[in-house]
């Protein structure tokens, strides 16, 4: 195994040179201030490394409040200290475990803004552990989903929470029995069957066929009232790739 | 790793202990309170009755209350500092983001020890400097001790609180509990210890014991040990290097073999 070119355990000093890692929560000497707990971690890489101490509490909001002792912050900034003890490093790589735990919605969407803009305008690149999908679909760009310790899919978020396969369209009709019957003979379409909602329609190509689906119907004398694409989430789809959607009895360790 | 990064850890060592106030506060306390109780007892004593109760300072005031600093309280002061040192990174939680600095274990162990020696030494020279004082402020018209005898009694000072706190900062590494640690080394050295030393049975086999060794080093007399064992200086010495470098190897080993 690699990580940044270097062989690891070989060259594990080398590799963590430019690795930066929370697992789990962040954890401090609490009687120390914010600014103090990077100093102790600054000594341990190297002389270069203190004067990356305040541009990295700048970075992540907590210039103002560095001086202050840890036991004091909330969790949303000992998570944000927690990066700027990353940032010592001046990481290629982040390396974050279930970095939103615990962090009120206000607290998700700063961290989450925090993160995209580390990758977007400082090009690093950064791998999150979590087992909130809705965040990871969020904030990451690719996934891998793990499960019982291997890797069972990976690709862009897009693509793997639509499985990379079928479009579909809820459609609400004035009459879903004539609606039916104008799909079921369509070339458009590859399935259609009612739903709570009123037609659930697999369409035989991409996304663009909607607007034909659309017609096709109208020409037929059907009223259109709805005409959606589904919205296919990585939640929904990990439970399928993990058969999970039946199997609520079995619980197994899911890092995406 | 060079000596900057070397000093660099040890000042980052430094630093987490001497901003523990209750670590320093209470090893200010063990260090000094018995020496200031001591020299206000024995100077209301000589002032009630100066016929029976001889000066509070003076030689026998500097030689008893060398035995407290060096040999009692001085040692507690020590084992609470070095517990500390050994421990923090661990019961923090702090060792693993040490660990994925890159810097190796060894090193990590390795600067605890100098930290935790400046923080003893420091408060024990503040407990001396009490020590002096009560001395020479209550020694009356009475002998006072000569120069070379303070020295030793500073050397004798720095060489059992040093050698405890070393014991201790890898004895804490070693188990990664401040609290188990501290209450082990107290145990022993307040109570096995001595009850130990006083089993004249068990012979020459209490020349291992650490605190006969380091009381083979006193400069001054420390009463009826008629009891205890007579080391040779050369078993002292290897007695104390011993217990140093066989804690500080465990600390160690410890220290890269535990989970990050």
């Amino acid at each position: 195994m690699q990580i940044l070119g270097h062989p690891v355990p070989a060259e594990s000093a080398q590799a963590l040179k430019r690795v930066g890692a929370i697992v789990e929560e962040p954890r401090f000497h609490t009687h120390l201030s914010g600014r103090e707990n990077l100093r102790i971690v600054a000594a341990a890489r190297g002389p270069e490394v203190r004067e990356r101490i305040a541009p990295a509490l700048a970075r992540v909001g907590l210039a103002e409040r560095a001086d202050e002792k840890v036991k004091r912050y909330s969790l949303g900034m000992r998570q944000r200290l927690g990066v700027a003890r990353c940032l010592l490093a001046d990481p290629l790589l982040l390396i974050l475990d279930e970095p939103t735990n615990g962090l009120d919605p206000g607290g998700i969407q700063e961290f989450r803004e925090m993160i995209r803009a580390m990758v977007e305008e400082e090009g690093r690149t950064v791998f999150i552990s979590s087992h909130l999908l809705d965040e990871v679909e969020k904030i990451c760009d690719a996934a891998a989903i793990v499960d019982r310790g291997k890797v069972v899919t990976q690709g862009a978020i897009a693509e793997l929470a639509s499985g990379g396969a079928r479009h579909e369209l809820i459609v609400g009709v004035d009459d879903v029995e004539r609606a039916l019957q104008t799909l079921g003979s369509s070339e458009l379409v590859l399935e259609a069957r009612p739903a709570d909602e009123g037609l659930r329609v697999v369409l035989a190509g991409d996304g663009q066929m909607a607007a034909q689906v659309n017609a096709a119907l109208v020409a037929a004398g059907v009223g259109v009232m709805r005409l959606e694409p589904v919205r296919h989430s990585l939640e929904r789809r990990f439970l399928e790739i993990t058969s999970r959607l039946d199997d609520h009895s079995d619980r197994r360790e899911v890092p995406a | 790793m060079n000596a900057t990064i070397a000093a660099q850890m040890m000042g980052a060592d430094f630093l987490k202990l001497r901003k523990k106030r209750g670590t320093v506060v209470w090893a200010l306390v063990l260090a000094v309170l018995p020496l200031l109780v001591f020299f206000i007892v024995r100077a209301a004593q000589h002032s009630s009755n100066p016929l029976q109760h001889g000066p509070a300072g003076g030689l026998s005031g500097y030689i008893d209350g060398l035995r407290i600093v060096a040999l009692f309280f001085g040692p507690l002061a020590a084992i609470m500092i070095g517990t500390d040192a050994g421990a923090a990174d661990a019961t923090s939680g702090v060792f693993r983001d040490l660990v994925v600095t890159g810097r190796s274990r060894l090193a990590l162990f390795a600067t605890r020890v100098p930290a935790a020696l400046g923080l003893t030494w420091l408060v024990m020279a503040a407990a001396y400097l009490v020590l002096l004082v009560g001395t020479y402020v209550f020694a009356s018209s009475g002998p006072t001790p000569s120069t070379s005898l303070l020295l030793n009694g500073v050397a004798f000072t720095a060489m059992t609180t040093g050698v405890i706190c070393v014991v201790a900062v890898g004895f804490a590494s070693a188990t990664g509990s401040r609290a188990a640690a501290l209450t082990a080394l107290i145990g022993w050295h307040l109570v096995a210890s001595p009850i130990i030393a006083s089993i004249s049975s068990l012979g020459s086999s209490r020349e291992l014991l650490l605190s006969e060794a380091m009381a083979h080093y006193s400069p001054v007399h420390l009463g009826d040990r008629s009891a205890s064992v007579t080391l040779s200086g050369g078993a002292a010495v290897a007695v104390l290097l011993g217990w140093s470098v066989l804690f500080l190897a465990i600390g160690a080993w410890r220290t890269r073999e535990m989970d990050a």
